[in-house]
């Protein structure tokens, strides 16, 4: 299974790509496969590629469940 | 500031150690090691409202959510012994749509595509046009009166899958315009390819009360870890093509391009077509007075949720059993087919790995080796 982590997206490179900020970290990522993408907006990624805009409201909905996912899993370590 | 470091999307690592050719190449040993999270959906379900699931379980995951929100409401209203089918009708053009953006973006991906740079803009461009209107249908499922299809976006799809070129006859076989996208594919992962295939044992409803059974006696470890004594069961295109007829286990793409062709005639087609389909996509069972199990053929394969609720209606336990567990497991059908190949410890070798994997379409990101080893 495959987490839907949402990226922001903060940058558009040349070539369909984008800078993303996930997690405190910057990646590169292809966002060929969806339309209208642009700084600020929040991208589901799979293997480097964005999948699908999600808004700001998900995103953070989406966000505060995997924190409290990985609070979870780490009081159980 | 919070973190989702604990549950990362995950990867798979796929090591194969091959002997050198003074000592008659082959293959000595076949490694799957998964970063996967597994688990998280008891640690973040349970005490929550039952009702609840669904939307999240969907949003959770980045692939496939509809089949897991379909799996996680029908399994829900097992457990409280109410007919889980309307669940599933609901949403089935959804599951439809979905199954359709899955298989087409996982094949443009990667070994079986070419990157986006280096695809044809107006292929990509039809590419984009079908994930736009199936994302438009999956979000919608659910949501709209009597399941009512979108007939715009149906039409925007189907008239872009044409153009990419899989398609199926009158008699369901599977035709692939010369020159077409889906032409290309098909001529990659075909016999040229050399590659070996094994034919699939399918995992089929007929299955799902040993996997029901499995399931609710140990639903952590099989979940995890699912497997059948004496047999290496599949899931996905192939399985399920295997399933209904003969097919050459080494047309493991050509099946997944014709689910592609078979998901848009079906968008298309009358409601009561649909609904005979939908037969074959779903099931559910209620184990006891509050315990779930439903079955969906997700685009990667069959997709298990169990779910136990406690006395007022909030999850007391939760499992999800992925498709991607059964062929990539240690001894599983990928595993195997790596085996019966003869890969060698180069870029031909890692790529044949490589390709192969790619058509087994594990539902996270995959990464090869292949390293020569002495034999012990």
């Amino acid at each position: 299974m495959c987490l839907a982590i949402p990226a922001l997206v903060s940058e558009l490179l040349p070539g369909d790509m984008a800078k993303v900020s996930l997690d405190g970290v910057t990646k590169e990522i292809s966002i060929a496969m969806v339309e209208d993408v642009k700084p600020g907006d929040y991208v589901i990624i799979h293997v480097g590629y964005a999948l699908s805009k999600i808004d700001a409201e998900e995103a953070a909905k989406t966000l505060a469940l995997l924190a409290e996912a990985g609070a979870l899993a780490g009081a159980a370590e | 500031m919070t973190s989702t470091a604990a549950f990362g999307p995950g990867a798979i690592a796929l090591s194969v150690a091959v002997a050198p050719p003074d000592e008659g190449g082959g293959v000595i040993d076949v490694k799957v090691a998964s970063t996967r999270p597994v688990g998280f959906s008891t640690a973040l379900f349970v005490n929550r409202p039952a009702d609840e699931i669904p939307a999240l379980v969907g949003r959770l995951h980045a692939l496939c959510g509809l089949s897991h929100t379909a799996a996680a409401a029908m399994a829900i209203a097992a457990a409280r012994g109410r007919d889980a089918s309307a669940e599933a009708a609901a949403r089935f053009d959804g599951l439809l749509a979905e199954r359709l953006g899955e298989h087409l973006r996982s094949t443009f991906l990667g070994p079986a595509g070419a990157p986006p740079g280096e695809v044809p803009r107006d292929m990509l461009a039809d590419l984009r046009v079908v994930l736009a209107a199936t994302r438009e249908l999956v979000t919608a499922a659910g949501r709209t009166p009597a399941n009512e299809p979108h007939r715009d976006a149906i039409e925007r799809a189907r008239a872009a899958v044409s153009r990419l070129g899989p398609a199926l006859d009158a008699t369901g076989a599977l035709r692939l315009p010369p020159a077409s996208w889906a032409a290309g594919v098909a001529e990659r992962f075909g016999p040229a390819s050399g590659d070996v295939h094994l034919d699939a044992d399918p995992l089929t409803g007929a299955d799902d009360t040993t996997i029901v059974a499995a399931l609710a006696a140990d639903p952590t470890g099989f979940a995890a870890h699912p497997r059948f004594s004496g047999r290496r069961p599949e899931t996905g295109p192939l399985a399920r093509a295997a399933a209904r007829g003969p097919i050459e286990a080494g047309r493991r793409l050509d099946a997944r391009l014709a689910e592609i062709a078979a998901a848009v005639d079906l968008l298309a087609a009358p409601a009561a077509a649909r609904r005979r389909a939908l037969a074959d996509w779903v099931d559910a069972v209620a184990i006891d007075g509050h315990t779930g199990c439903a079955a969906v053929e997700s685009p990667r394969g069959r997709l298990h949720h169990l779910v136990r609720l406690d006395g007022i209606g909030r999850v007391a336990f939760y499992a999800i059993l992925a498709p991607t567990e059964w062929n990539f497991g240690p001894d599983g059908p990928f595993a195997a087919t790596i085996r019966a190949n003869r890969p060698t410890a180069d870029e031909a070798g890692r790529a044949r790995v490589e390709r192969i994997a790619a058509a087994f379409d594990p539902c996270v990101g995959f990464a090869v080796t292949v390293e020569e080893r002495q034999r012990a």
